[in-house]
């Protein structure tokens, strides 16, 4: 039985959709965890986009894109919902939290590999370029993939990844651009 | 090197979901599919009831005999509404006894006319009926004159000397 065919059976049957969940739950916790970067959040976030999946499978058409992209698509719009609504809530807490930011101490350089470190940096941009560096770097994701995931043409997401990663480039420091470059080559 | 390089290198953290993959997936399958399957549930029997109600109201529109007779036959016989026979009787009951106790104005009430727009200045019932009905109390009315051209009038009750006596008025 082809995914198309599970796909159909999961919309009556729901020990059909648990092949779905099995084949699918690892890459879009992953791909939340380091989105939203809170365990509690991430799990919530999660449980929100299966849930959806599975209230709304009627409503996937094989046709237009695949499962995999569909069920990234959610999570990205469950991700920014829950931007929308923790800005509303804690915008005085998350103003206090960046100030805090700025008055720790610089990093160690080994730190600058890892994802916690760069991700400080990621986060200051906007959500969409956000979603499209996750997508694009660390979920390895092509071109097609992403415009597919997001809803934009091909072009556009190139546009916007290209503004991202200069933004990002301006915002890094650059002793640990150097230190990288020297540590990769 | 470029930041797109960069970020190519970058060491991603190895999170596992431990127990909550299971714990989603046994809430997922046992507590928000059954919700889910509730309120498909609920909303199948709505429109159920929308589709009896429809075909009722279809049917009282173009068959009202077949709607009266089911009517009739499933709800009034067996008691589940009130047909309106017994708010009719009662309408009856009241009907008549308003006809005992006031019988002029229940029977004539409609034959009176106004003393004030006679042109004859009064009006006398031309009521042959009248002597049909039950006498109760006989009463004599005289009208006096005093010596400042006042009218009085005087009602004077006529006590029954016997039943045949009774009988002739």
């Amino acid at each position: 039985m082809n995914e198309k065919d599970i796909i159909l059976k999961a919309k009556y049957d729901i020990s059909a959709f648990e092949y779905l969940y099995d084949k699918y739950f690892l890459q879009i916790y992953k791909f939340v965890m380091l989105r939203v970067k809170n365990r509690d959040v991430a799990h919530d976030v999660v449980s929100d986009v299966f849930y959806k999946a599975m209230t709304k499978l009627h409503l996937f058409k094989w046709r237009s894109i695949p499962f995999s992209s569909w069920l990234y698509r959610i999570a990205v719009n469950e991700i920014s919902n829950h931007y929308r609504r923790e800005k509303k809530k804690h915008k005085l807490v998350g103003e206090l939290m960046v100030e805090k930011d700025t008055f720790e101490s610089p990093p160690e350089m080994d730190e600058t590999m890892s994802y916690e470190f760069i991700r400080e940096y990621i986060k200051e941009l906007p959500q969409r370029d956000q979603d499209v560096i996750t997508l694009r770097y660390f979920e390895k994701k092509s071109f097609q993939e992403i415009s597919e995931i997001i809803g934009k043409k091909e072009g556009y997401i190139r546009v916007i990844l290209h503004r991202a990663l200069k933004k990002l480039e301006q915002t890094l420091p650059k002793e640990v651009l150097e230190y990288v470059g020297r540590k990769v080559s | 090197m470029s930041v797109e390089k960069y970020l190519e290198n970058i060491k991603l953290p190895e999170d596992s979901p431990g127990p909550f993959s299971v714990r989603l997936r046994y809430n997922l399958k046992n507590q928000l599919y059954e919700r889910h399957r509730k309120r498909e549930r609920l909303q199948k029997f709505v429109g159920n009831l929308a589709l009896v109600m429809f075909i009722l109201v279809s049917v009282m529109i173009y068959r009202p005999n077949l709607a009266a007779t089911l009517h009739d036959n499933l709800l009034c016989r067996t008691g589940i509404i009130n047909n309106g026979n017994e708010d009719e009787k009662q309408l009856l009951a009241e009907q008549r006894q308003a006809e005992i106790e006031l019988p002029d104005q229940g029977r004539f009430l409609g034959m009176a006319h106004s003393v004030s727009t006679s042109g004859r200045g009064y009006s006398p019932y031309q009521i042959m009926e009248l002597s049909d009905l039950p006498e109760e109390t006989p009463y004599i009315i005289r009208k006096v004159k005093d010596s400042n051209n006042r009218h009085i009038y005087i009602l004077t009750e006529i006590e029954a000397v016997d039943n045949r006596r009774q009988d002739l008025y």
